[in-house]
């Protein structure tokens, strides 16, 4: 070590303390990286975690204004089932409701391919018209769907990887096994991946043809929503319609929002397993600095003690070396999870939220970065860790220079 | 060269990379605008709720719109057996229809505060 500048600022002593913090370190430097890569792995997944998870929630908000204001549907012994048109009329004459329409809409599940997805009906031409159209790449109509209009569809960009796979990515053959024959639809296009967060499995078609394939009688729906144009006169109709039809069930716009809101929260089994096992960890490793000091490390206060060194400085040592740890691990942490979630795309962590599915998007998440959680994150681990890691030294610096040189 | 000197040159890398991430943030967020807009387009057309994260079962794909049997499907107080199942906490089951009660109808304020 160069000798330092006989400077004796603040500034050039707390340099030198660094000095000699990092030359400690660096003697026990198996020990303290291991240290290391454990707090930026601790700090990695916490970040990680809440990262995916805020960026899941804001991307899950980010939508919900178009939402339906009420969803009704009917159930029957605790399970959903087909809603009949004659509740149509009544739903319609409550004060304040603007507009009731069915909706038709159910899943297909692929069992050649084990995958799922949800076919929605609606009048096609609309999307033809407009902004619609630019959220879909059209392809070239085949000849013969002018002679089947109700057989053609568009669909999301996973599907239509799927679909690829098996060569049906211009019309698709629709067969259960209890149908007399298959159902070819023609796909007209695919949803822009832009939208692959909520497009990603869909099968967009048009009503008659949707009803055909998720087997629906005439009359028959399977939920319908509600329009209100007043939201405070919502929770209202909603209640009515409930007491005027014991069997109905409503999903305001404002319970999709509260259960939006709790999804992935810390309440979330998710969120909550990885937090315990974390917090668990980072227990263990201050139980660690906390137990006490090495005897070695006892023996070294004592001679810095014996050659004058006073009880302040050899706390500032101490204070470095933890804070130069946790620090490095904190930026370390946060910056690696960074990198992970919006630029890797959460490789490996993305398969816990997407399970079993066939059909996934690319998790390409906008980020959406708290600056009250950066802030917690270093609150959290590199101050309790800083502040613990000095308590066992200022104990071995207290005591009696001559008692600690003779019992280690 | 002094070690404070390395530690500095460490910091500044960190430093470094931390610009790094926050001018892509902000260069994604930029983006993002022209995303959203086509993503609330759809959600116009197309009403349906939540992201298509996971398509592993009905209820994991819609799971604001799940009843409360479908998680058990298979028996009463089943565990759910498919893994994403778990990332997500119980939905808003307020929604749900109650045993009727015969009487007046109760206010706005009166079920807000029943729920």
């Amino acid at each position: 070590m160069e000798a330092p500048s006989p400077s004796g600022s603040w500034l050039e002593r707390q340099r030198c303390i660094i000095d000699y913090s990092l030359q400690s370190l660096f003697r026990r430097r198996t020990k303290n990286g291991l240290i290391l890569i454990m707090y930026v792995l601790l700090i990695f997944v916490v970040s990680s975690v809440f990262f995916i998870t805020g960026s899941l929630t804001v991307e899950l908000f980010s939508t919900v204004d178009e939402l339906p204001d009420i969803t009704v549907q009917k159930l029957i012994g605790g399970r959903q089932t087909s809603i009949q048109e004659s509740y149509f009329p009544a739903i319609r004459e409550i004060p304040g409701v603007g507009d009731v329409q069915p909706r038709v809409w159910g899943y297909f599940y692929l069992q050649e391919l084990q995958a799922n997805f949800t076919v929605y009906g609606m009048d096609l031409n609309q999307l033809e018209a407009g902004d619609y159209q630019r959220i879909i790449d059209w392809k070239p109509v085949p000849q013969n769907t002018r002679e089947h209009p109700d057989f053609r569809m568009v669909i999301g960009e996973g599907v239509y990887r799927l679909l690829k796979e098996i060569q049906m990515q211009d019309s698709f053959l629709f067969f259960q096994p209890n149908w007399e024959s298959a159902i070819p639809f023609d796909i007209i296009g695919t949803f822009k991946s832009e939208t692959q967060l909520q497009s990603n499995d869909l099968m967009v078609m048009q009503t008659e043809g949707a009803r055909r394939v998720l087997e629906l009688k005439p009359g028959d729906f399977t939920d319908l929503v509600v329009h209100v144009p007043n939201p405070e006169e919502t929770e209202m109709i909603a209640l009515k319609i409930r007491r005027y039809y014991p069997e109905l069930r409503t999903v305001t716009r404002s319970q999709i929002e509260s259960t939006y809101t709790s999804a992935f929260n810390w309440k979330g089994g998710f969120v909550l397993s990885s937090m315990l096992v974390v917090i668990f960890a980072f227990l263990v490793l201050i139980w660690d600095k906390a137990s006490g000091l090495s005897p070695a490390e006892k023996k070294e206060i004592g001679i810095l003690k014996a050659i004058g060194w006073d009880t302040e400085m050899i706390l500032s040592v101490k204070f470095w070396e933890s804070f130069i740890i946790s620090f490095c691990a904190a930026i370390c942490g946060v910056i690696l999870s960074y990198f992970y979630i919006y630029w890797l795309h959460a490789p490996g962590f993305k398969e816990i939220f997407i399970g079993w599915s066939t059909i996934y998007p690319e998790f390409k998440l906008v980020p959406d970065i708290d600056i009250k959680f950066l802030l917690l994150i270093v609150t959290v681990t590199v101050i309790p860790y800083s502040a613990i890691a000095v308590f066992p030294s200022w104990k071995a610096a207290i005591t009696d220079t001559d008692f600690i040189l003779r019992n280690n | 060269m002094r070690r404070s000197t390395k530690l500095g040159i460490t910091l500044l890398l960190l430093l470094l990379l931390a610009l790094t991430a926050i001018g892509d943030y902000h260069r994604q967020r930029a983006r993002y605008a022209d995303t959203i807009w086509m993503r609330r387009t759809l959600q116009k057309a197309v009403g349906l709720t939540d992201l298509a994260i996971t398509t592993a079962a009905r209820y994991l794909r819609h799971y604001t719109l799940g009843d409360l049997a479908t998680p058990f499907q298979d028996y009463p107080a089943s565990l759910d057996h498919f893994p994403a199942g778990f990332v997500f906490a119980p939905p808003d089951f307020s929604g749900l229809p109650r045993p009727i009660k015969f009487g007046p109808l109760p206010t706005a304020m009166e079920q807000k505060a029943r729920d």
